[in-house]
């Protein structure tokens, strides 16, 4: 590879001398980088789990910044991707040169499956500080890849990645290209494209709107104070002058810019500390119509002083003016033609910035335009005289753009949440809330329910609404989370806007829940005066919250997730498992095996130990022989604590009434647990005498709780797990039985270390967790909220088994196995993501069809056995990464009433 | 299928003395020896024929154990009728009737029809209530009572069906207001002049009225 693509200096790696380059190329073609790049999952695998710190390598020694990482995700091998933020690559690591990150890599390279697995592997901290790059590039497969200017788009991204390919470490250039950068700072998007255009005329073939904008985006941008009044809008006919560099080969008379409007900005952050400034144009070529938007030159970025007083306490969301001008970048409209667009929707407040936000044929929201200076109106007459734009009939506010669209993509999309904004076929949600404050009146239910009489139990359930109350308040207060939450996944545009009135609604009824106390309509007018204006944004954030999620699930969630990029994994086998094992079996990285489950679930054979290893009877750090050393333990002790009912004599059980009680109920509860399952289904088998005995023995060592109702459903897949391990078939010789309930004892009292307060007598932490669900729901799905509460289903009571047994009953045993698996690999409190995600799963009928508690009860039970899995274990994860801090500290604050 | 009432029943008693095993008998006819433990509710549905009216029975199967009668207690509120059911061998089950008639009193509407059942009915050799007992305690607690066997069959029918006679004919008699629905009573299309269609209830254009039920008998 010549020497010259390596001229920018700035790769440690690339010696000048040509037998230290070809050395550099001998390494790196061994290093884990290579193995990234051809796509060699399992040599990444052996690679990155020998000696972790390939991970941060460059596979040259050098410090080019490039990972791993970076090179799968460019070459968009999504299963290698996945593996390496399992094994715990940073996913912010960036490049040197270019402080490109593998996800701003995979979306350049639009690889939107990789888009999405950052997303939903990446810790959300990382997807988030990278959503911005993702709301621009998760545009998955485009309708019409066969446009000439996505190809074109395709190859200007090409381009820009041609340039930083050439500064890659060990010669890895791309074939033919001539770039040659000259400084060391990233350049923008835009200078990129145009240097690179510029530069190899030849080797791209130029492209009348390519270069109009590129070079528009460059000349035109105002250097200095852009914060200043710009001229407002060139009239459709803009003067060629402007575009004075446009010439190729189809002719200006086929290219005509018949709309460009100065000012229009873009706020990265929620904040809104920031802005970019831009130029947003209508670009006719032949009979297309594009839209496009640039930023100006890097710089560009605005730390918005007229927004906040205190804004010098604020750390600068976008950091370094470097990544700023990157950021910028990643906003782009590069010209998309108006068939990729779904829809166009207008927020023109009487007070505030007018805005437009695009919405994409994939479901894919752009970022909101700001029109500084207006011009909305102007810009949609343009539009409307080149393209018929249909007015949605169900919002004023959104116009859709391609209205031949796919009725059943177009129903899905938009129409049923028109329906859900405006009230719903049943008016529920237009409703007047009850006057009673949603807090006391679930207090009071929650009141009955709990134990009469138990005026502690009543104190502290009450204190504990308090608790979450102030929770779901805060989170209201900074709003940041969810709000770009939503962002993150692009949904918050595509729908129209609620109406006033319902993001007043929800406002109103976030105060009363504040209150607490009746006092709603008093505590939202405490509010008025300065706060007034930020708590309509807020309402506004709140509901576009609510879409999003919506938009989510019910809407878009093949078009937005893209049913490609949620590619799970396969089960872990036993022979990956045992990948996570140094030499002498110590399980070396516990948070990358437990990704690993959390994501694919295990194969039944690998099933025994990668439970036991989730469930913390062994330490992850013990080795192969401390296991086997333990598991003979815990025999031991299992069958001393069994002997203890065992052995127990004719009288001493005639004198112990509680335990004659348990040990009947233990008896037929055993033959009444899994009846349908094949394991179980000969009566008076094996199976039921091992069931049996790890319950009563489970009684013996736990005799505070004993035996409750439940239990025998937590039991029985422990039981079929560990059994599992021992040879199928036939009648198990004592010996090896007592070794399987031994392990199935323990695996199930560690099971019962986690689900023990689901059992205790008061009820306490089925209530502290039917709280954080109803703050859950209300944080995450605010009218499904005040559908809830108008029809008197606050208890979620209905919620009940679901949380009592962790879903045991509403799924096939298999499909419980592998959700014990996924919840006990998850963050904390995925269960009530779960059922928050089974509501949202089945939001819209709830909406239309339940209204009362019976109604709602019965439609949850009768989910039972319809639900599917998959689909659920995604959302529940997307909506705990929407859910963000706030979500936390609501799980947090009901895990620590359990104590 | 039409009706001209949906009644709520509820089934309430201690765990194991065959409730699930009594819905199953009625809605489906079956005795199936070994099912799962209820927890938490569970629903059953039959349509039934009285004095020449279609009527639903919409039945919540409860789980008998006590650790779940806080969140039982949420289950009464709209039934019309209740089936409070024993097991003639297990003492103790009969022994806990005083409570779980406490917690119906206080938690179900005062009008709500109750029957008790005495299950098991089979298995008279190894009777630990005896019948003379079960109608005594019907009687100083102004319930119905039935001895049933929800294996055999004998008197499942009767249960339900007699259940929802008394409730028709408080209704016929004025004591219920059926527009109120905490009665847990709805009135269905085809009932003659009764207030519009409640939601859950059938809908005009669902089916014609009048037809005979295909579910029941
Ligand atoms: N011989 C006989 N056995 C019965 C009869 N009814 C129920 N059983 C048995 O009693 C056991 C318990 O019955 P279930 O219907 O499950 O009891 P349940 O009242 O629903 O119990 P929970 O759901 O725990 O509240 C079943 O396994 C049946 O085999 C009956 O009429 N005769
Ligand atoms: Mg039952």
């Amino acid at each position: 590879m010549p020497a010259v693509r390596h001229g920018h200096g700035l790769c440690e790696c690339c010696a000048p001398t040509a037998a230290a380059e070809s050395l550099g190329e001998v390494s790196f073609a061994r290093s884990a980088c290579a193995a990234a790049l051809s796509g060699d999952y399992f040599r990444v695998k052996s690679l990155a789990t020998r000696t972790p710190a390939v991970l941060n390598e460059d596979g040259c020694g050098g410090s080019s910044g490039y990972t791993p990482l970076i090179y799968a995700a460019r070459e968009g091998h999504a299963d290698v991707v996945a593996l390496l933020l399992e094994l715990g690559a940073d996913p912010n690591a960036s490049t040197t040169a270019g402080s490109s990150t593998a996800l701003h890599r995979a979306a350049y390279m639009g690889h939107g499956a990789i888009v999405q697995l950052f997303l939903l592997q990446a810790a959300p901290q990382a997807a988030h500080s990278q959503h911005e790059s993702l709301r621009r590039w998760a545009r998955l497969k485009p309708q019409q890849p066969s446009s000439t200017l996505e190809m074109k788009g395709a190859q200007l991204r090409d381009g820009l990645l041609c340039q930083e390919q050439d500064s890659l470490p060990g010669g890895m250039s791309r074939e033919g290209s001539t770039c040659d950068r000259r400084d060391a700072a990233a350049p923008s998007l835009v200078e990129a494209v145009k240097e690179n255009w510029v530069g190899a005329p030849n080797r791209l073939a130029s492209h009348p709107i390519s270069e109009l904008v590129a070079n528009s985006g460059e000349e035109e941008a105002i250097p200095g104070d852009i914060e200043d009044e710009f001229e407002g809008v060139c009239a459709a006919n803009a003067s060629s002058d402007d575009f004075s560099d446009v010439g190729d080969d189809t002719g200006p008379a086929d290219t005509e810019v018949v709309f460009v409007k100065e000012g229009v900005c873009v706020f990265p952050t929620p904040s809104r500390r920031q802005r970019i400034m831009g130029r947003l144009s209508l670009i006719k070529q032949y009979n297309c119509l594009f839209i496009c938007w640039l930023p100006y030159a890097a710089g560009a970025v605005q730390q918005d002083v007229g927004s906040g007083s205190g804004s010098s306490d604020v750390p600068s969301d976008g950091g370094s003016s470097n990544g700023s001008a990157q950021g910028a970048t990643l906003y782009a409209v590069h010209p998309i033609p108006l068939s990729d667009v779904r829809a166009i929707h207008k927020h023109t407040p009487p007070l505030g910035q007018h805005r437009i936000t695009l919405t994409l044929a994939t479901g894919v929201s752009l970022p909101s335009l700001y029109f500084q200076n207006g011009g909305v109106k102007a810009f949609l007459s343009c539009l409307r005289l080149h393209t018929p734009l249909l007015r949605s009939a169900d919002d004023a506010n959104t116009y859709l753009v391609n209205d031949t669209a796919d009725p059943l993509q177009r129903s899905l999309c938009s129409l049923e949440l028109a329906d859900v904004l405006s009230g719903g076929p049943s008016g529920a949600a237009g409703s007047a809330f009850p006057a009673c404050a949603a807090g006391s009146l679930a207090a009071s239910q929650w009141q009955q329910g709990a134990a009469d009489g138990d005026m502690g139990l009543r104190a502290q359930l009450s204190e504990l609404v308090d608790r979450f109350q102030q929770l779901t308040q805060n989170a209201r207060d900074t709003a940041s989370s969810i709000f770009s939450a939503s962002m993150l996944l692009g949904t918050g545009g595509l729908l129209p806007e609620p109406q006033p009135s319902m993001a007043l609604r929800s406002a109103a009824a976030a105060a009363a829940l504040a209150g607490g106390d009746g006092s709603g309509s008093s505590g939202s007018s405490n509010r008025s005066g300065p706060g007034a204006a930020l708590e309509r944004r807020r309402s506004s954030l709140e509901a576009s919250t609510d879409l999003g999620v919506f938009e989510l699930i019910e809407g878009g969630a093949a078009a937005v997730m893209g049913t490609a990029a949620y590619a799970r994994p396969p089960p872990l086998s036993l022979a990956e498992l045992n990948t996570f094992f140094d030499a002498e079996g110590r399980l070396t990285n516990l948070a990358a095996f437990k990704q690993r489950v959390h994501r694919g679930g295990v194969e039944p054979e690998a099933r025994p130990e990668a439970w036991k290893l989730l469930l913390g009877l062994h330490a992850p750090g013990s080795t192969r022989a401390e296991r086997q050393a333990e598991v003979e333990r815990r025999r031991q002790a299992y069958q001393q604590l069994r002997s203890q009912w065992r052995g127990m004599s004719e009288t001493q059980q005639a004198r112990c009434s509680k335990w004659r009680e348990r040990r009947t109920r233990i008896e037929k509860d055993v033959r009444r647990t899994d009846c349908s399952h094949r394991f179980f289904a000969r009566e008076r088998s094996q199976a039921h005498t091992m069931l049996r005995h790890v319950l009563l023995t489970y009684e013996r060592y736990n005799q505070d709780l004993g035996y409750v109702q439940g239990m025998s459903d937590l039991a029985s897949p422990c039981l079929f797990v560990m059994r599992s391990a021992v040879a199928e078939g036939g009648q198990l010789a004592n010996r090896e039985a007592l070794g399987v309930e031994a392990e199935a004892f323990w695996c199930f009292a560690a099971l019962m270390e986690r689900m023990e307060s689901n059992f205790s007598s008061d009820s306490r932490a089925m209530h502290a967790q039917l709280l954080a669900l109803r703050s859950l729901v209300q944080l995450l799905d605010p009218p499904l909220f005040a559908h809830l509460e108008a029809h008197d289903c606050l208890s979620f009571f209905f919620c009940y088994r679901w949380l009592l047994i962790d879903f045991k009953r509403e799924f096939a045993f298999d499909e419980v196995l592998r959700l014990w698996e996924a919840l006990w690999a998850g963050v904390p409190g995925l269960n009530l993501f779960v059922v928050v995600a089974v509501l949202e799963h089945h939001r819209r009928r709830i909406l239309s069809e339940v209204f009362e508690f019976d109604a709602m009860l019965k439609f949850c039970v009768e989910l039972s056995g319809r639900l599917r899995l998959e689909p659920l274990l995604r959302d529940a994860e997307v909506l705990a990464t929407y859910a963000g801090d706030a979500g936390r500290d609501i799980v947090a604050t009901s895990v620590a009433a359990l104590l | 299928m039409s009706y001209a009432y949906l009644f709520k029943y509820i089934i309430i008693g201690d765990t194991g003395v065959g409730k699930s095993c009594l819905l199953l008998q009625f809605t489906d006819k079956r005795f199936q020896p070994v099912h799962d433990l209820t927890i938490g509710v569970e629903f059953g549905a039959r349509m039934i024929n009285i004095d020449g009216k279609q009527i639903k029975l919409q039945i919540w199967d409860t789980a008998g154990q006590e650790s779940f009668r806080s969140i039982t207690r949420s289950y009464y509120r709209g039934a019309a009728g209740a089936l409070l059911v024993y097991d003639i061998t297990r003492r103790e089950t009969f022994e806990h009737l005083a409570s779980w008639l406490e917690d119906a009193r206080q938690h179900a509407n005062p009008a709500m029809t109750i029957m008790l059942i005495g299950n098991k009915a089979d298995l008279a050799h190894r009777r630990a209530v005896t019948t003379e007992e079960g109608e005594q305690f019907a009687k100083e607690n102004g319930l119905v009572f039935l001895e049933t066997s929800a294996k055999t069959a004998v008197n499942v029918e009767e249960a339900f069906i007699n259940t929802a006679r008394a409730i028709h004919s408080k209704i016929q008699s004025g004591v219920f207001d059926v527009s109120n629905e905490s009665y847990g009573i709805k009135v269905g299309y085809g009932a003659g002049g009764a207030a519009g269609a409640a939601p859950g209830t059938v809908r005009p254009g669902d089916a014609a009225p009048q037809q005979t039920s295909s579910c029941c008998s």
